[in-house]
């Protein structure tokens, strides 16, 4: 574990060397700054709930873009095999580089305080569905981030990776609405995978432990088969 | 101190390394010799639990690699061949990439630093510390790579082709800096410049198509193959090759002759095979059959020669 922070220390580190991290924050303030003033007003209600569902779909799409370096880079200049042939795990390496970019999230969640901390100031919001919608925002991310990640460790191309995660999200994305065209078990089971509804519950306020296992559950599936997948190589 | 038995590796179908063994005793420097996709550097990425060998175990201080990988890792300082140089991360300074490397192999707080001192001291890198490693040239890459592999003083240090992409002053520089450091370490090194593993390796393994085809040191490589010794006769004037041939095929003790014509000359080249000098039974034959000879040198095979005779054996 203290290996993986290491790690995760020197990836956010090198995140702020090269113009991704500025670009991709930049670019994702510029549309939330946008998307928040045209909902709040036309909408002229104090809640954030709108504004959450479209940025976190924005973030989906830009999350393959912050995590498609993650391990192709490595893979790609050979310093994998540098990580590699430390005394570490396989499994910190994984995490490393996950908190690394979690992190990188965390940073950028920071900037996304100020929306709801307008509302704050400026009216009288309720707070309950306020706070679980950060929660889901950071939640979300993190999903976003773990299967990007996994993305990032198929191929040494980052173009490649990011492609391959995108798809991969938007397919978690859109799953949900096949539960609607399949009746029963087969579509139940569909639904369930869905990025949407878990974050519509926790924009409304509710916490539902079905819904923290689902987020749970899905990083460490990814996680899981990212470390798979990179001992695999090996054989 | 390094214990390879029967080692092999497949990838899917295709043979990269099989049945290779060999032993490295305690501060021994030993080459690893073959032609380019011979399977050195997937021998020592077994080594160094990058690879899992598909047969065979290797032992590193007494801890098998695929067993207990970390603590092999723990003994190990491993300078990889990239694809352009050594694979470092090229947006670091050469002092925070280090320090990295040696927080990730365990130094404590306080040995770090000095850790890290004395590796850029010894490849000689303290005069760029605060650059950036992408911005270095290819022989400081090079150094910054055996830095690394350098950092907290492991036992065993593998070096996968150290001297390439370097002039010829830095190799003659880290070839020195690579004998310096044997006797306290056990050294692995593959090349396949062949004057360089002649001169610093204390034993040499030949290996070819993943297959190890010899092993011993220079002095012994070259008596072995096949004969040894050389020499070549130059005969005035030109002589009828298969007349000059059937002569000299009388000499006892001869393991390979051929003639040819160069400049005028006929070019008798002979390499003896067994303890006996031929050379007086050369002189005699070319006296009695009214040759004149202009020169007779004799010489050890070069590594080379005994490289390529090894190496090419099968196809000739």
């Amino acid at each position: 574990m203290n290996k993986a922070l290491i790690i995760a220390k020197r990836e956010l580190k090198s995140y702020f060397v090269s113009p991704v991290a500025y670009v991709i924050i930049g670019l994702f303030l510029l549309i939330s700054g946008f998307m928040y003033y045209s909902i709040l007003f036309s909408s002229r209600v104090a809640e954030i709930r709108g504004f959450l569902m479209n940025m976190c779909f924005v973030f989906m799409l830009m999350a393959p873009i912050l995590s498609m370096r993650l391990l192709s880079e490595e893979k790609k200049l050979g310093t994998l095999e540098f990580l590699f042939t430390s005394p570490i795990t396989v499994m910190d390496i994984v995490l490393g580089k996950y908190l690394g970019v979690i992190l990188l999230y965390l940073i950028t969640t920071a900037f996304f305080l100020q929306y709801p901390l307008y509302l704050v100031l400026f009216a009288r919001p309720d707070l309950g569905p306020i706070l679980t919608s950060v929660l889901g925002f950071v939640l979300n991310g993190a999903a976003c981030l773990a299967i990007g990640l996994f993305a990032s460790s198929l191929s040494e191309n980052q173009l490649i990776s990011a492609v391959v995660g995108m798809i991969t999200l938007i397919f978690f994305w859109i799953i949900g609405w096949v539960g609607d065209l399949l009746p029963g078990g087969a579509g139940n089971f569909l639904a369930s995978l869905s990025l949407i509804k878990p974050l519509e519950n926790l924009s409304k306020g509710l916490i539902i432990a079905s819904d923290l296992f689902y987020y749970a559950a899905l990083i460490f599936f990814f996680l899981f088969i990212t470390v798979k997948r990179l001992e695999w190589k090996r054989w | 101190m390094i214990e390879v038995k029967n080692l092999s590796k497949y990838y899917g179908p295709t043979k990269a390394v099989e049945g290779v063994s060999f032993t490295v005793e305690k501060g021994e420097i030993l080459g690893l010799l073959g032609p380019n996709g011979a399977g050195k550097t997937t021998i020592m990425r077994i080594l160094t639990g990058f690879f899992q060998p598909s047969g065979g175990s290797a032992k590193i201080a007494g801890f098998d690699v695929v067993e207990e990988p970390l603590e092999v890792k723990k003994r190990i300082g491993y300078m990889q061949e990239g694809q352009q140089g050594p694979a470092l991360y090229y947006e670091m300074t050469v002092r925070s990439f280090l320090d990295f490397a040696a927080e990730l192999k365990g130094a404590p707080k306080k040995e770090r630093n000095q850790n890290v001192y004395k590796a850029m001291e010894l490849a000689g890198i303290k005069d760029v510390k605060d650059r950036i490693i992408g911005r270095l040239s290819s022989g400081y890459k090079q150094r910054v790579g055996l830095a690394q592999a350098l950092l907290n003083d492991p036992e065993v240090l593998i070096l996968d082709e150290p001297t390439r992409g370097l002039d010829p002053k830095q190799i003659i520089e880290i070839r020195q800096l690579i004998k310096n450091m044997a006797g306290e370490r056990t050294i692995i090194l593959s090349s396949h410049i062949l004057p360089e593993v002649s001169m610093t390796c204390n034993k040499i393994v030949i290996i070819d198509r993943g297959e190890k085809v010899a092993e011993d040191t220079q002095e012994e490589l070259s008596r072995k193959a096949e004969g040894g010794d050389k020499v070549v006769v130059k005969l005035k004037g030109k002589q009828e090759i298969p007349a000059v041939a059937k002569e000299f095929e009388k000499v006892k003790g001869l393991g390979e002759l051929k003639i040819t014509e160069e400049g005028g000359l006929t070019v008798v080249s002979v390499v003896r095979n067994g303890s006996k000098d031929i050379r007086e039974d050369l002189f005699k034959t070319a006296v009695n059959n009214g040759w004149i000879i202009l020169e007779m040198k004799s010489s050890i095979l070069s590594l080379e020669e005994v490289f390529l005779r090894l190496t090419t054996k099968e196809d000739a």
